[in-house]
């Protein structure tokens, strides 16, 4: 059988959401809730602040639905308000997060899965290293999952800059996980 | 394109650092799930309250509980936020005809005294939902009460 099942476009989501449509406001929800949190942990705050950003970002706009003048252009939207959600928090409640602590060690595991559990520690370790420019611009391109587009809009930063910028940051990486290796 | 950007290092590099915020990085489906129940909290008629002023953690008092003060407004009413761990004391300027704490797990009245004030147990991500007779209700901008460390 032919899977029938629409996927609506964000544009279309946030006007359902504003008639009324709940369903359509959780699967915005579910759509990008992981690049909220990325962008609130690029801005630097911890895991449980990011969470509670997530929810702050998911509240301003269930209020303000029917401000959004550009519903096609919501991911710029939560992205400027939960950077600077995540950067009023920062300030406000001066959890002042030491670098080493943004990003957690990760977890030991079980012994099947130490091998993994090793390598994600020492990439942690490695990003905690990096220049804030570096850890934030790979946070917001691998956790919260940006386009070179989003990115540049976000940081106002000239497209053609990024990917070089990128690739340092990467080489950066790489040579800190080669010591370690 | 310089060497690196076309190497088997840089495809190596990628991989790992993908594998890791695909395990150490995801928003948790609590966190999620919280974040769907903002929809039933909205009201269209509403007013909005913005931030307009905030001060960060300070030491009042004599116990030094540390206290963040947060002032959000709208013409003609002020509201006056101070948190402490697990708490919130409010002022809502002048007096309205009622107060809410909204969560996602709903909304829970407040008993204001005769100058607009209250003392409310809460924690996480709240706003406030100040009622007033013949006028739209005003809402704040959500914050966070913090818990204890």
């Amino acid at each position: 059988m032919a899977n029938t099942a629409e996927v609506r476009d964000d544009g279309t989501l946030v006007r359902a959401a504003k008639a009324g449509d709940k369903g359509a406001f959780t699967e915005l929800v579910e759509r990008h809730s992981q690049f909220v949190f990325g962008n609130a942990r690029a801005v630097g705050a911890d895991r449980t602040m990011a969470e509670d950003v997530v929810q702050i970002v998911w509240f301003k706009l269930a209020s303000r639905l029917d401000a959004i003048r550009e519903p096609d252009r919501i991911r710029a939207w939560l992205a400027i308000t939960t950077r600077n959600t995540a950067r009023t928090e920062l300030g406000r409640t001066a959890r002042t997060v030491a670098i080493d602590d943004r990003i957690p060690d990760a977890a030991p595991g079980p012994e099947s899965l130490m091998s993994t559990r090793i390598e994600h520690a020492e990439l942690s370790r490695c990003m905690k290293r990096l220049t804030d420019q570096c850890r934030e611009l790979l946070l917001m391109r691998f956790v919260a999952e940006m386009s070179l587009q989003e990115i540049s809009e976000a940081r106002e930063m000239p497209m053609g800059s990024i990917g070089p910028t990128q690739g340092r940051c990467l080489k950066q990486l790489s040579t800190c996980l080669s010591r370690s290796a | 394109m310089s060497d690196y950007e076309d190497s088997e290092d840089l495809h190596d590099v990628i991989r790992r650092l993908s594998a890791w915020a695909a395990v150490e990085e995801q928003v948790s489906s609590e966190a999620v799930e919280t974040a769907k129940m903002a929809f039933d909290l909205r009201q269209v008629e509403d007013e909005l309250a913005e931030l307009v002023h905030t001060d960060g953690l300070a030491v009042r008092g004599d116990d030094a509980e540390p206290t963040s003060e947060l002032r959000f407004g709208v013409q003609g009413l002020d509201i006056l936020v101070s948190l402490r761990r697990g708490q919130l004391a409010v002022v809502v300027a002048p007096p309205p005809d009622g107060l809410d704490v909204e969560s996602a797990g709903g909304r829970q009245p407040v008993e204001l005294d005769d100058v607009g004030g209250a003392t409310i147990a809460a924690l996480g991500v709240v706003r406030l939902r100040v009622r007033r007779n013949g006028n739209p209700d005003v809402v704040t901008d959500p914050f966070v009460v913090p818990g204890t460390d």
